[in-house]
């Protein structure tokens, strides 16, 4: 007899033998049992779960002349029958070959006639999100209303191509991924009854391998057991299975935390000897990424599914990465690995993955950066800052000063080469504190509008350039302007620039709108005397500086 | 035995597992072999095939084992990418509707195919896999060949299927007859639903060695000793990226990358610009990649430089990478390679050659503008 792949061996016969969908199971036959059983079912979940198997299960419970507990015998001639695709009865439909509205024409003439031997007319559709809109459609009235002896059942991965018309018609179970003890408990039955000898540890790796399907494990086991004849090695089950060894992974970590780019040629050369996949390294190194964060987060290794020896390893980065830049690193890697299922060629794309990814700075908290500047020499440093406090970017040079302030010893002469782009904030914040007067909030003011024109630049930042500021108490910044159209704006947006003034100024400023129409511009353009406000601070210098009268 | 899996160069990873398969007579009826291009997946697949059928005691065997080197019906069923005839629907066989003289290319290129199983198989316009040759299938599967044992369908860059033929498939190839082998060949394994993925025995094709591709290159195409010497370190293990590359012609292709990226750099545009169009001659869209592949790497050596490790692609140019590196010191040469390796994806949005030349131009020179 030819070999039979293991997945279609041991498909299960019984519900009972079902892997891991108890839910499901229970459900159903309780249902027979109290021969409450709707006219359809759909069947939902990943693959290799057993969607298939419990149809063609149920399919079976149905028609068997001795069911026994609302399981089927196998044995009686109807069970036979089945087993071997000889019952008329029981139509197995492959949704995504016959998804035409002829089709489902074809199938819906034929629901009317009774069953030839059996009790119930089975119509089994798998792969039904494949049916076109048409043909859904052209099955609702026969699906909610069928002949009393018809069933169907359908069976699909992707329940939501499936119409909603159709889903409120049926009777709908989503089937669970298998957990991994499950899948190993399977794999060593089977192994038992096929007399394979395979170890605990082979065990687990395929079934981690197989991500929650059964099928997938049964097919890897079949592999291994093809491949290794009788003595099955944990180390050969690995090199076959094209499993990464997670050794890379801690060396690309600490290439991260050293900037070693040498490394990173060193393990692309490794991965691309050994023939490792360069998306599955990428996906394990996200993972690996996970695991340090999880570390730093709890600091306990509980959440890691990894060996003993690897778990010590992710808890003595503890102290050495720091929440943001694991959270960096990540993302980085997350947006990379979308790239690199596109790239033609990987070994170089992967290469500058990595290189992309040591030269990626340390992230500095604003925290951080105020007590590094509260700290220590710092005049200096605020002097230097003023002339640029506008600054969205700093140069590199700054910015390493500053980095190298707070934490010296993790930077290297890297850090120059790559500006990272911080907000302006924290600098400007603490630049400014110190002192905030009218002239300075005058002189910054042109700065100020700039900022917002970063984010607004079409309609707030026009407006703010036309604002007159009159005055200034304490945090109440007064100002007026010469069309209506502005002040409307500025009062929908008043929330947004204060809060943006905080940003700036480093204190949050109460923006008053002066209902008179004054005309008073800015200290560095042509002043008019117009003002008729006694409030107006200009007045009384224009007064006494320029030796001038009122003009009544 | 003959063991026919012994003539694959290179793949030893694979040869093993598919000889361990032979031997414990545990085969398959699903095998997915994934790789990138031109690593000979096309060539085991027949070959693991002819392996197969060799097990068997039948007197035969001579015939069957030509017959399916042949490719030829009922022993194998080839599916490739077609293009499609006018006014073809779902239901149309598929090659029903082709023009005559798609017909005879078709016939043409199977033919080379055969003689030469590293041939890439080019239609213009066949982009996907029918729904109707997956159907077809179908048909296949339901005739019962006494004569013949083992039958073979050997599936052509698989990741081509579209949604539907995909699902088609599906319960095809979960459970076939008896003695119907599937092989699927693919360079994309992640456009394959993962419903496809699980019903098979997936096995992994490594880059092949530079040894491997040149020993292919030598047998089945015969170049010459001084091409596939300069050429093998740029395949990166692609016997297809080879061929390319000794269609452009290697050497020139060096210089002129060199050339232009010198002239970006210094920001000499016009140069830049020549330099650029005469190496994409009269292909631009083809061609294009593959120069901005090259200079990838070129960047990647300066990088590699500027660690100070030794192993190097541009090989014969070591003191320009080192000029490069003091003339330029203070280039962001990371962001600069991911920049290109986006332009590289850019050609499949058919965008006119003219605009990607210049955005490749200006985006080279840009770096060096900044510092």
């Amino acid at each position: 007899m030819n070999f039979v792949v293991t997945a279609r061996k041991w498909r299960p016969q019984r519900f009972d033998e079902v892997v891991g969908q108890e839910h499901i199971t229970a459900t159903i036959k309780n249902a027979i049992k109290e021969n409450r059983i709707p006219h359809a079912y759909l069947f939902t979940g990943p693959r290799g779960v057993g969607k298939t198997t419990t149809a063609r299960i149920l399919a079976k419970a149905l028609n068997c002349e001795n069911q026994k507990d609302a399981e089927p015998c196998n044995k009686c001639s109807n069970c036979v029958a089945i087993q071997n695709s000889q019952l008329m009865d029981i139509i197995e439909i492959d949704g995504a070959s016959n998804r035409g509205i002829d089709e489902v024409r074809t199938l819906r003439d034929s629901v009317k006639y009774a069953p030839t031997k059996s009790k119930y007319k089975v119509y089994i559709i798998d792969e039904v999100h494949m049916l076109t809109r048409e043909s859904f459609n052209a099955f609702l009235k026969t699906l909610e209303e069928p002949p009393e002896y018809t069933i169907f059942i359908f069976a699909t991965t992707d329940a939501h191509k499936v119409p909603l018309t159709i889903i409120s018609r049926c009777q709908r179970f989503d089937f669970r991924r298998i957990q991994l003890d499950k899948i190993k408990e399977t794999l060593k039955m089977i192994a038992k009854e096929e007399k394979i000898e395979i170890d605990d540890k082979t065990l687990t790796t395929i079934a981690k391998k197989a991500d929650g399907a059964l099928r997938d494990a049964e097919s890897y086991f079949d592999q291994v057991v093809s491949f290794c004849q009788g003595k099955i090695d944990s180390a050969v089950v690995a090199q076959m299975l094209n499993l990464i060894n997670e050794e890379v992974f801690f060396k690309i970590s600490d290439a991260v935390l050293d900037k070693n780019f040498k490394a990173v040629f060193e393990v692309t050369n490794t991965i691309y000897e050994n023939g490792w996949d360069f998306t599955d390294f990428l996906d394990g190194l996200i993972e690996h990424f996970r695991n340090i964060l999880s570390v730093l987060i709890t600091n306990s290794s509980n959440g890691i599914e990894s060996a003993e020896n690897y778990k010590k390893k992710y808890l003595e980065y503890t102290d050495k990465f720091s929440e943001s830049d694991v959270l960096r690193l990540l993302s980085f890697l997350n947006k990379s690995h979308q790239e690199i299922r596109f790239s033609q060629n990987q070994k170089i794309k992967i290469e500058i993955i990595l290189s992309h990814l040591i030269a990626l700075e340390k992230t500095n908290t604003i925290s951080e950066v105020i007590s590094s500047l509260n700290s220590s020499d710092t005049p200096k440093f605020i002097g230097e800052q003023k002339e640029d406090y506008s600054g969205a970017k700093l140069t590199g040079k700054k910015k390493a000063l500053l980095v190298n302030n707070s934490k010296p010893q993790n930077f290297s002469q890297q850090s120059s080469t790559k500006i990272v782009n911080s907000p302006p904030t924290s600098e400007i914040k603490s630049a400014i504190l110190a002192e905030l007067n009218f002239d300075g909030v005058v002189d910054k003011w042109q700065k100020f509008v700039d900022f917002i024109r970063e984010e607004k630049g079409l309609t707030l930042a026009p407006a703010l350039q036309s604002f007159n500021l009159i005055s200034l108490s304490g945090s109440q910044l007064e100002f007026s302007t010469f069309d209506e159209q502005d002040k409307k704006l500025f009062e929908m947006h008043e929330n947004y620039i204060e809060k943006k003034s905080e940003e700036f100024f480093g204190r949050r400023l109460k923006f008053n709108w002066i209902t008179k129409k004054t005309q008073i511009k800015k200290s560095d353009q042509k002043i008019t005397a117009k003002s008729q406000t006694s409030a107006d601070p200009f007045e009384e210098v224009i007064l006494n500086e320029l030796g001038g009268q009122k003009i009544q | 035995m003959k063991n026919f899996l012994d003539e694959i160069p290179g793949q030893q990873q694979v040869k093993t597992i598919l000889n361990g398969f032979l031997k414990s007579k545990n085969i398959p009826h699903a095998l997915l072999f994934s790789g990138i291009n031109g690593t000979g997946k096309e060539y085991t697949a027949t070959k693991f095939a002819q392996s197969v059928a060799s097990q068997t005691k039948k007197s035969n065997i001579n015939r069957v084992l030509s017959q399916i080197e042949l490719l030829s019906e009922p022993y194998v069923k080839y599916i490739i990418p077609l293009p499609r005839g006018k006014g073809e629907t779902d239901s149309t066989s598929p090659t029903e509707k082709l023009t005559n003289d798609e017909i005879e290319l078709l016939r043409e290129q199977l033919s080379l195919k055969i003689q030469n199983p590293f041939h890439k198989i080019y239609l213009p316009k066949a982009n996907n896999i029918k729904i109707s040759s997956i159907r077809d299938i179908k048909k296949f599967l339901s005739l019962d060949f006494s004569e013949i044992e083992r039958r073979f369908i050997i599936i052509n860059d698989a990741h081509l299927m579209n949604e539907e033929a995909q699902n088609a498939l599906l319960k095809n190839l979960e459970e076939p007859p008896e003695n119907v082998i599937f092989i699927l060949c693919t360079s994309q394994v992640s456009k394959l639903r993962r419903t496809i993925i699980s019903r098979c025995w997936r096995i992994n094709f490594d880059p092949l060695a530079e040894k491997d591709i040149a020993y292919i290159l030598k047998k089945f195409f015969e170049s010459e000793e001084q091409v596939i010497k300069a050429v093998t370190p740029f395949a990166n293990g692609s016997v297809q990226t080879a061929l390319q590359l000794i269609e452009m012609d290697i050497f020139r292709l060096k210089e002129k990358t060199i050339a232009i990226l010198r002239f970006s750099f210094g920001r000499k545009f016009s140069s830049a610009f020549d330099e650029l169009n005469s190496v994409l001659g009269d292909q631009p869209i083809q061609n294009y990649p593959a120069v901005v592949k090259m200079m990838i790497i070129w960047l990647n050596d300066l990088l590699k430089n500027k660690y100070n490790l030794k192993d190097f692609f541009f090989n014969d140019y070591r003191e320009t990478l080192e000029k490069f590196n003091s003339k330029f010191p203070e280039t962001d040469l990371n962001s600069i390679s991911v920049k290109l390796d986006k332009l590289i994806s850019l050609t499949r949005n058919n965008i006119n050659p003219n605009l990607l030349s210049a955005n490749l131009i200006f985006e080279l020179s840009a770096v060096t503008a900044k510092s």
